[in-house]
């Protein structure tokens, strides 16, 4: 027993150690962008100076402020955090940020008032969030505190349209940009087309409840009256089968679905179908059945997508990361007493370029040349000097409606 | 003699002193690595909302756990009364009725869990995985039933908003069930179950009715944590509550309060362990951990605190 307790507080000790390791060398780590920004400084009181140009723009030259931003993510892992961080990582210098991230709960109001709360604590002077969970709480603290918020892949639909004037009415809220347009049916089409085209016979829907994602009924209706209007000029033979819409209730398919549906050949799953259904067609051995979805993990998804591997998915849509800009730019400008000329008197919900690939050339590409794929800042849409370029407190030609263009100009069609 | 008797104190209080030692190194840790951070007055007061949940249902917890037992459906009972006083406040316009029909549905729950399962012969985990079911199935049905994400509650709650209004609340608390622990048959009889549950019974204590007030007590805690938590939140969803079953354990653990239970239970685990467990996130945080490391540390602290609590040869989960 007594050699059990000397394990455990040895085992207690390594981790207090560790813990002071892991510390110092996120500190180290701190210092080593000081003295790189503090290498580039030009000008008193240690701001620094960028020439920022971008699209033909004349260079701009402006002292760039240190501020210190909260990311507030839904996951904490991935593709979709590692490319965001490599975007931030890679701007960081430039446009002077230092970028601290916490993890957001989906669904739990508390985790996300404490997570900002310690952001706060920890000196953040604005937060960008990319969940709805809490929002009216988490604005009035902001608010006590003074620090900015904006959203960043979420609609804030539950705030829109349950407390506007409490969210949306706030001056501490600066708006939000989506996940892909805030109206995102035209995938249902899009899909629908490619169904058609691939000579599918039966096809089952799979969304997210309701209640928790009203807009996934929209996708889901477009792409059934595309398939109508088909059925209605079709020969009964090449006629295609719509399976009812079932819904997910945040867990795995269930195998029965697929032994009622034993002819499906097609899935539509408007919920994320890389978690939730996939491994399930993996295990039933039915991975001949095709698979449009939502959402992007470059993993099983991108090796099995088109002509490659198995060839289950045949469909994908998710967001670049790029689109932060959109929020950050709000906030700096905030943080330095600036705004666009044209800025909109109420917060808006805008959209961004949703990435929509479809066939095997549009795959490439993301591979290629994403950083959604390759977590490479190289690969970027935009530089820092770019967004630098972007923020109407070091460009003062800078303008709201060029940030919202610039963000509807990150799709598949916009990589090089 | 006297280190002998050195030797004999240091045993017997070896939990406490690893508790407090806990609670004071957390803070020594983190007051240097937060450059003082952690003792700014934003940070202090964000301290204090963080622990006053997780201090008023651990305090109800600290009688269920001293009899050995554990109480999964806590975070489900959680979730659902703060809905049902949020849905209630906002029809009938009245607060204190939502409160109270969330207090009269805790403490039923307390009977089913403390009398339901001495009846059936169930070990009282079975009644609470039982009840976390329940009420998980009767959150998600309300929110289908309401068609959002999240429900805002109408009422004004500025009131048990404030820091003041939260440390009285852990501060009466405390002083109850300080009380109930100490000075009432309660406390002796739960740590009597939790050490020997069948040499309790022959010295002639009902068990049942013990059990069933400990019950009782912890639902009224988790009643009052609930309403402090929808004035913390102003809202409500599928997931509230989520992960408070285990949060409670391990705050209660890091305050040193035996898996077990048993005579070594004490209160003052559920104050220290919820102040170490929040102070753990908040300083980690300030401290500039990256979030993954901030799960690894945890773990790791958990686990060790297990091995150094444990007292029992035969196995270390609670009956």
């Amino acid at each position: 027993m007594k050699l059990k307790k000397l394990l455990a507080a040895a085992l207690a000790g390594v981790m207090v150690v560790g813990s002071f390791a892991g510390c110092s060398n996120s500190g180290d780590n701190g210092d080593d962008n000081g003295d790189t920004s503090a290498a580039q400084t030009e000008g008193a009181g240690g701001d620094e100076t960028a020439d920022a140009s971008g699209d033909g723009e004349e260079a701009v030259s402006a002292e760039i402020v240190d501020h210190k931003i909260g990311i507030g993510l839904y996951t904490d892992s991935g593709k979709s955090v590692e490319a965001l961080k490599a975007f931030l990582d890679g701007i960081s210098e430039t446009i002077g940020c230092e970028f601290v991230y916490t993890t957001l709960s989906t669904y739990d109001e508390a985790t996300n008032i404490s997570s900002i709360q310690n952001l706060i604590s920890s000196g953040c002077e604005g937060i960008i969030l990319t969940a709805d969970m809490g929002t009216q709480a988490i604005v009035e603290e902001c608010e006590a505190a003074g620090v900015y918020m904006a959203g960043y892949l979420c609609d804030y639909y539950t705030s829109y349209t349950t407390a506007y004037d409490e969210v949306f009415g706030n001056d501490y809220f600066l708006g939000t940009v989506c996940d892909g347009r805030s109206d995102n049916s035209e995938y249902g089409t899009l899909v629908a087309e490619k169904v058609i085209e691939g000579g599918y016979k039966n096809v089952g829907v799979i969304t997210f409840p309701a209640y928790a994602y009203p807009k996934q009924a929209d996708i889901d209706a477009k792409f059934r009256e595309r398939i109508q209007e088909y059925n209605e000029t079709a020969d009964e033979a090449d006629q295609i089968t719509l399976v009812d819409t079932i819904e997910l209730n945040f867990t795995a398919l269930e195998d029965t679905y697929l032994s009622e549906n034993p002819d499906l050949d097609c899935i539509f799953s408007v919920a994320a179908g890389a978690g939730n259904v996939y491994p399930v067609l993996v295990a039933n051995g039915k991975t001949d059945i095709k698979l449009f979805t939502t959402g992007f993990e470059g993993t099983d998804d991108a090796d099995n997508f088109g002509s490659k591997g198995n060839q289950c998915y045949q469909g994908v849509m998710f967001s670049t990361p790029e689109a932060i800009v959109y929020p950050l730019c709000l906030i700096i400008d905030k943080l330095n007493g600036t705004t666009y000329s044209d800025l909109p008197e109420e917060p808006e919900v805008t959209d961004c370029s949703p990435m929509i690939v479809l066939s095997d050339e549009d795959m490439d590409k993301v591979i290629n040349g994403a950083i959604y794929y390759s977590a490479d800042y190289a690969d970027a849409f935009l530089t820092g000097e770019d967004v630098v370029n972007l923020c109407a407190s070091y460009n003062p030609d800078a303008t709201y409606a060029n940030l919202v263009d610039t963000v509807n100009h990150m799709g598949v069609e916009d990589l090089q | 003699m006297g280190k002998g008797l050195n030797k004999t104190w240091l045993k017997a209080h070896l939990g406490s002193l690893l508790s407090y030692g806990g609670l004071v190194l957390c803070i020594i840790v983190f007051s240097i690595l937060s450059q003082g951070g952690l003792w700014s007055a934003y940070n202090i007061r964000i301290l204090f909302q963080g622990v006053c949940v997780y201090a008023i249902v651990s305090m109800g917890a600290v009688f269920i756990y001293s009899m050995g037992y554990m109480d999964i459906s806590v975070g489900a009972q959680i979730g659902v009364y703060c809905l049902l006083c949020i849905l209630i406040s906002n029809a009938t316009g009245s607060l204190l009725l939502g409160f109270l029909s969330i207090l009269c549905i805790a403490l039923v729950c307390g009977l089913i869990n403390g009398y339901v399962a001495v009846m059936l012969g169930l070990p009282s985990i079975v009644t609470s995985i039982f009840l976390n079911s329940i009420f998980g199935g009767v959150q998600m049905l309300i929110m289908e039933w309401q068609g959002t994400n999240s429900i805002s509650i109408e009422a004004d709650m500025s009131m048990f908003k404030g820091t003041g209004s939260m440390v009285a609340a852990i501060v009466v608390i405390a002083a109850i069930s300080v009380y109930l622990y100490k000075f009432t048959p309660l406390g002796k009889y739960v740590q009597g179950i939790g050490a020997n549950e069948t040499a309790t019974k022959l010295c002639g204590v009902s068990t049942t009715k013990w059990k069933v007030i400990a019950y009782a007590f912890f639902g009224l805690c988790i009643a009052v944590g609930a309403l402090f938590l929808t004035a913390r939140t102003g809202a409500a969803g599928k997931g509230t509550g989520t992960g408070y079953a285990m949060d409670i354990m391990v705050a209660l653990l890091l305050g040193g309060m035996p898996l077990s239970g048993g005579m070594r239970s004490k209160v003052s685990s559920a104050l220290i362990g919820s102040f170490t467990y929040v102070i753990l996130t908040n300083g980690l945080t300030l401290a500039g951990v990256e979030t993954s490391y901030m799960y690894v540390i945890k773990a790791v602290i958990f686990l060790a605190i297990i091995v150094i609590t444990c007292r029992k040869k035969d196995g270390i989960l609670p009956r």
